[in-house]
């Protein structure tokens, strides 16, 4: 492995965070390609990846991935709450 | 809001296998409440699966308040969550699969895993009645000619190589058409071939009950490029060509199976001049055509939505834990115990 990203988020309750968290991990577990691996982890209410790939390019997808399945979760959960 | 019938319950199923995500609310009674589309258009070339999976998760929120919207319920008035699973391209189905795990696990509802290809036959059954056909599935991902038998919908025909609409949209973009919302190149190729008159000689292959359409694609853009037919002529005789082809092998598998119904669902559905090949074949069987309407022949959540109920009330669900997606998940790996 070549390319290391740390991502923090912090989530508003230990709720969404649990959430999400447990919506990921199957992504975790079989992961699309062999050239990153992920893990996930909960520190409080923060989410975090530590993800380590062979190179930027495969750490750039990886990352841009996964803040994009969060992006779009978070954008759907906060429908259901103000549903 | 409508209000809510008593013991009524609602299945919201996602679709994002490519290039649509759709968002689609069925009762259990196979009512649809809701189909929201939402197509990803390249503005050239083919589907990137990034780009297409970009879209998905930046257009999901808005599908599904529309929804919801539409279908005049609220999100706890829903039983279950049913998404995609497979087949399809890895960074669509993810989306899609993430956004649904993330509403079940909020919820609190159990979460189903659905085939993309048996949901297009269940919506096509649900919408034109048919109980036991031989289905001509056509899309831009798929060509399979299926049929029921022994817990499991049969594949009995399929594309060796690339999916007859993808055949299609390939040329269209070599002849350098364009498509629209409203007008996707199946329907531009389908319009230009309606004035075409020169049948051109293509490589028809169908091997045993498997088609190739991958060289006869090559030879239809080989002609384009050297301009000594008309692209009306040229549009015509790819559809006679590959439809003669999809349609030699539905009547194979109708000959055999002797089932009475033939249905014609996915995208490529949509196009008259197969239809009518398709009904001629049924009504030499003295089979009944039936054919799904447009809204539901292409790639829609309420497919989803639907077979996702009937799975659920034969008790299939997917725990999250488990819900990873299935890029190559065929057809007759699915056991479909709802059907009799």
């Amino acid at each position: 492995m070549k390319a290391n990203a740390l991502v923090r988020l912090k989530f508003p309750s230990e709720k969404y965070l649990e959430i999400v968290f447990k919506a990921l991990e199957p992504e975790v577990r079989k992961p699309p390609t062999m050239r990153s691996q992920t893990i996930l982890e909960k520190e409080g209410n923060f989410l975090v990846l530590r993800i380590e790939a062979k190179d930027t390019v495969a750490l750039r997808a990886t990352v841009n991935a996964y803040l994009r399945w969060i992006n779009s979760m978070t954008k759907v959960l906060e429908i259901l709450e103000t549903s | 809001m409508k209000q809510k019938k008593a013991r009524e319950n609602y299945c919201l199923g996602i679709e994002s296998t490519a290039d649509d995500f759709s968002v689609g609310i069925s009762t259990f009674n196979g009512e649809i409440l809701a189909n929201i589309i939402s197509a990803y258009m390249p503005p050239e070339g083919g589907i990137h699966p990034r780009e297409a999976a970009r879209h998905h998760a930046e257009t999901a929120s808005k599908v599904l308040e529309e929804a919801f919207k539409k279908a005049e319920i609220k999100p706890q008035d829903l039983s279950i969550i049913a998404f995609s699973q497979g087949p399809g391209l890895g960074p669509c189905l993810r989306t899609g699969a993430t956004v649904a795990r993330a509403l079940a696990s909020d919820l609190g509802i159990p979460l189903v895993g659905v085939n993309h290809c048996v949901a297009h036959i269940e919506i096509g059954k649900l919408k034109t009645d048919a109980k036991d056909p031989v289905t001509l599935y056509v899309s831009g991902g798929n060509t399979i000619v299926s049929a029921f038998d022994s817990g499991r919908y049969r594949v009995f025909g399929e594309t060796l190589d690339i999916a007859l609409g993808n055949c299609l949209d390939v040329f269209a973009r070599e002849a350098g058409l364009y498509q629209k919302p409203s007008m996707p190149f199946g329907a531009v190729v389908e319009k230009l071939a309606a004035k075409g008159k020169k049948l051109v000689l293509l490589p028809y292959t169908v091997k045993g009950m498997d088609m190739s359409f991958s060289g006869l694609l090559t030879a239809a853009t080989n002609l384009l490029k050297k301009g000594e037919y008309k692209l009306e002529d040229l549009c015509y005789s790819l559809q006679e060509t590959v439809f003669s082809m999809v349609t030699e092998v539905t009547e194979r598998a109708l000959a055999h199976t002797e089932k009475r119904e033939v249905l014609l669902t996915g995208g490529v559905a949509a196009n008259k001049r197969l239809q009518s090949m398709i009904k001629a074949i049924a009504e030499e069987h003295d089979a009944e055509f039936c054919v799904v309407p447009s809204e539901f022949a292409i790639d829609n959540g309420a497919m989803i939505a639907w077979t996702g109920v009937l799975a659920y009330k034969q008790g299939i669900a997917t725990p999250i834990e488990k819900s990873f997606v299935k890029l190559r998940w065929r057809l007759e790996e699915v056991e479909v115990p709802w059907v009799k």
